[in-house]
């Protein structure tokens, strides 16, 4: 009976399926509540535990006698991942802000969430962080050869490793911030009529 | 009413509209079920702002795609084929036995199936025709224009007539 399916019919089909009476219980809802709670939680403390151990391990390099240069990158490295921590609150408080609301259009929440993800990399948001973690690790390698004549030449190689994945980062950042303001004008024009 | 009573109304009228949702944003039966879990926790929460402004079919239709669109954007890495829109839906394979008859249950899975390579928002279109939506709800729902909504309806009656053309009549009935 091939080729005089109506569209009618898969409709017909597709609400004839079978469903599991799945429900949640007032209980049931507070305990999915802590367990999100929980999982969100862990997250954040798990970005807070790395930042933790970056800082504590440049804080410990300023005491073991570095020269003023290294000492200066350690300083700036511990301002960079600070930053990074006060930025991992900042979208923990965001992300409970921002909850999930019927007066929301869908096309609207969608265009947020890329418009989110979009300005993760670019504008100020992407440049602030390439200012804040670029030029700690920068000094604390010129401040290490200096100090240390005999691997300058392993440091090179390190610095210009690590220039060159910086410098990398600014076109591949870009290029997905316009790949997501593609995807946000092609929902812009959905709106609109023809 | 209070959040609790809307919440049981509301899963109640729509529970198995839901599952249907979720199972067309993931494939995975462990991970389909916390979504499912996502969207009633979001829908509960929802009813405390819920003011009635809409229908309560708008205000959940729209909470529940919006829970599985976040979903589908924070999964996208894991997923080996990207999502398409409905234009460029012809060009998806459309399985070994698009040729011969096939039950029920492998209809509902090719169509599964299908659904879950499409963007959100697409899904979203589709998903809510099924579910018997009328295009004015749609684009209330979607904040899609009614026109652009009507232009999407219209191709996607073509890809299910196209897609799916060898249900047996007595499937399609419902036997």
């Amino acid at each position: 009976m091939a080729n005089d399916t109506q569209p009618d019919d898969v409709v017909t089909l597709w609400q004839a399926q079978g469903s599991e009476g799945f429900r949640m219980s007032t209980e049931d809802i507070r305990k999915r509540l802590e367990t999100v709670n929980r999982k969100v939680r862990k997250r954040t403390n798990d970005g807070y535990l790395v930042c933790a151990v970056l800082i504590v391990f440049f804080t410990g390099w300023m005491f073991v006698g570095m020269g003023s240069l290294q000492k200066v990158g350690a300083i700036l490295t511990i301002i960079g991942v600070s930053y990074l921590v006060w930025q991992l609150r900042q979208s923990r408080f965001r992300g409970a802000a921002t909850g999930q609301s019927g007066d929301t259009a869908s096309l609207d929440h969608l265009r947020t969430e890329l418009a989110r993800q979009r300005d993760f990399h670019r504008g100020s948001t992407f440049w602030r962080r390439m200012l804040i973690f670029v030029p700690g690790p920068l000094v604390f390698f010129a401040g290490f050869a200096q100090a240390h004549p005999e691997v300058v030449r392993t440091i090179r190689y390190e610095t210009i490793a690590f220039v060159v994945l910086a410098i990398a980062a600014i076109p591949l950042n870009l290029w997905m911030a316009r790949r997501y303001q593609r995807q946000i004008d092609a929902l812009s024009r959905l709106q609109e009529e023809h | 009413m209070s959040q609790d009573v809307l919440y049981q109304e509301a899963a109640g009228v729509y529970g198995a509209a839901l599952e249907r949702l979720a199972g067309s944003y993931e494939a995975d039966r462990d991970k389909r079920l916390d979504l499912l879990q996502d969207i009633h926790l979001a829908i509960w929460r929802s009813f405390e702002a819920f003011a009635g402004h809409c229908s309560m079919r708008t205000w959940v239709y729209r909470v529940a795609h919006n829970v599985a669109a976040t979903h589908v954007i924070r999964h996208r890495r894991a997923r080996s084929r990207p999502l398409v829109s409905l234009d460029e839906a012809d060009d998806l394979p459309a399985g070994s036995d698009s040729e011969g008859a096939f039950g029920l249950q492998q209809s509902i899975e090719r169509l599964r199936e299908f659904i879950q390579q499409l963007n959100p928002l697409e899904r979203q279109v589709i998903l809510l025709y099924l579910e018997g939506t009328d295009a004015a709800g749609i684009a209330e729902i979607t904040g899609i224009s009614p026109g652009n909504v009507a232009t999407k309806i219209h191709r996607i009656k073509k890809i299910l007539a196209g897609r799916f053309n060898t249900i047996s009549k007595g499937e399609r009935h419902g036997q």
